[in-house]
């Protein structure tokens, strides 16, 4: 009886590693095709034309060539921008191989990092484009027209907004030298044109306000000084700028000197002021 | 009796002035008609008449082809033969950005897009400069003039508002005394330009942080209309169009997908 069971023991011993043997030759067996279905290799052009995926083997096309990792890893599909020199477009973000395929120069830093791909709002007409220098240039050339550069927009939006406009205002820059921030009183155009001219001077355009504004801290002052233009007279600053037009109340008044003031609101309205000591405001037909 | 004849003979002539004045109109009229219709060949044959400038032969002869390449590579997504596209109303509309993997940003797949579309549409026209150049020839040979054509460059530029094509062709017509043509500019006017600069814009968008947001765009340029359409799982076709031209960009990507079902889980 016992020797019975004995054998009957050791069949099922026998039973169990003949079974767990068979069990570990099928998942060997399995475990090729387990990982290849999750493994996927870096594909330089994939059979529908995608350059550069992530992707299963049998995604490949023929003579691509490809690369057991991640396409970051690789030489021909690692990120990074794209320079047409000629023309100064960059693209952001683009892979080595796409960037070849179109003749282009290809950099692996990020486009902030590049110089020459530093875009900027650009002026032409009345018109803005968000582009590099380059293009700017390109395009200003094009149409005959000066080139006017903002580098200091960062971005599309700022750009959009932007205008070139003939209004009047201060335009506050620097010199360079120890007096700080000057001023010039003159249109927003003229105030970009400055910019792109001197990219150092840091011009920088505030519509309606004269050049003595206070909140502008500019190196221009309040004078008694005045001057003709338009058969109007108007008073200047230290800085040789038009302010408003003349009136004596205001010699101190800040806020005559801070905002340019409209002629319906000036002194005077509705007099010839022919002689007048106190208001410049002239109208030689009353 | 003396009276009556005088009066028939009156009537008869009257009879007879009316049919010279008819037969006068009809020849008027005819001969307008023939001024109309071979003018240019009737104006070569006196030596007289204006004479189209070669510039303005040109222009004629390929702005209408001009105007469809560009056309074609506009709703292409900047191919005339799209390599990588998605099929989109009977539209092939090749991909610029694309990933097939999930969770992840897409891969720029035409960097430089402004340099490509140029290339796209020079490429496409080449056939018909050549057989405009020969018409041009053709044309001033029959007005006896002695046609030389050098062959040159031919240059696209996207521009502002306008597509330029430039023909750098040497060409000398002499007759009685030579003139000399160098270069030849075709313009159409189209928002590509533009159109290219936004879909750049997005496809930065799209490659940097996944999915582009339109209603950002139309704030901005109140003169464009922005269509985002999805005709397959995780695809987008971006369909630009300027409302004042009416002219159209799209283009198609696929960037930040998630699998079906994500985010519906229940915890």
């Amino acid at each position: 009886m016992r020797k019975m069971i004995n054998k009957r023991g050791t069949l099922t011993t026998l039973n169990l590693i003949v079974g767990f043997l068979l069990l570990f030759v099928i998942l060997i067996n399995l475990l090729p095709l387990i990982s290849s279905a999750d493994k996927t290799i870096c594909c330089e052009k994939t059979v529908k034309g995608a350059v550069c995926q992530n992707t299963e083997p049998s995604n490949c096309a023929s003579g691509a060539r490809k690369a057991d990792t991640s396409c970051e890893q690789t030489s021909f599909c690692k990120m990074g921008t794209c320079i047409d020199n000629k023309a100064g477009e960059c693209k952001p973000n683009t892979p080595k191989k796409a960037c070849d395929d179109i003749q282009g120069f290809w950099d692996q830093r990020k486009s902030e990092e590049i110089p020459q791909c530093k875009l900027g709002c650009c002026f032409i007409g009345e018109e803005t484009t968000f582009v590099t220098k380059t293009q700017c240039k390109t395009t200003a050339g094009f149409f005959g027209v000066e080139m006017i550069f903002d580098s200091s927009i960062t971005n599309s939006l700022e750009c959009a907004a932007s205008g070139l406009s003939e209004d009047k205002g201060a335009c506050v820059y620097q010199t360079g030298d120890e007096f700080g921030n000057t001023c010039r009183f003159t249109t927003e155009k003229e105030c970009r044109k400055m910019k792109t001219d001197n990219s150092d001077s840091n011009a920088e355009f505030f519509k309606d306000y004269l050049c003595t504004a206070d909140e502008l801290n500019t190196n221009c002052a309040k004078t008694q000084k005045t001057t003709c233009k338009d058969e109007m007279v108007y008073f200047t600053d230290t800085c040789g700028n038009l302010a408003n037009i003349y009136d004596a109340s205001k010699i101190t008044d800040v806020a005559y000197w801070t905002k340019i003031v409209k002629l319906e609101d000036s002194c005077g309205i509705g007099k010839s002021n022919a002689n007048s000591q106190t208001c410049g405001t002239c109208n030689y037909y009353l | 009796m003396k009276e009556r004849g005088r009066n028939s003979r009156f009537f008869s002539d009257k009879r007879g002035q009316v049919t010279l004045f008819v037969i006068i109109a009809i020849v008027i009229v005819a001969l307008g008609i023939l001024i109309y219709v071979f003018y240019p060949k009737i104006s070569s044959v006196f030596g007289g008449g204006q004479e189209q400038n070669p510039n303005e032969f040109i222009q004629n002869c390929m702005e209408d082809d001009l105007a469809d390449k560009i056309q074609n590579v506009s709703v292409q997504g900047g191919s005339i033969n799209p390599e990588f596209y998605i099929l989109y109303q009977d539209e092939k509309i090749q991909y610029l950005c694309y990933t097939e993997e999930y969770y992840k940003t897409c891969v720029v797949q035409k960097p430089l897009l402004t340099k490509q579309i140029e290339k796209e549409i020079e490429n496409a026209i080449a056939p018909k400069v050549k057989t405009c150049f020969n018409e041009l020839k053709t044309s001033f040979e029959e007005r006896n003039y002695e046609v030389n054509i050098i062959e040159g460059a031919v240059g696209i530029a996207l521009m502002p508002k306008k597509v330029v094509s430039t023909f750098n062709y040497s060409v000398t017509l002499t007759k009685t005394d030579a003139k000399k043509y160098d270069s030849f500019n075709v313009v159409v006017n189209n928002n590509l330009y533009e159109l290219v600069g936004i879909a750049n814009s997005i496809i930065d968008w799209e490659s940097t942080y996944g999915d582009a947001s339109i209603a950002l765009y139309m704030d901005l340029y109140h003169n464009l209309k922005i269509e985002k359409r999805k005709p397959d799982y995780g695809t987008s076709v971006y369909i630009l169009t300027d409302k004042d031209t009416a002219n159209k960009f799209q283009f198609a990507s696929r960037s930040l997908v998630f699998p079906p079902g994500y985010g519906t889980e229940v915890v």
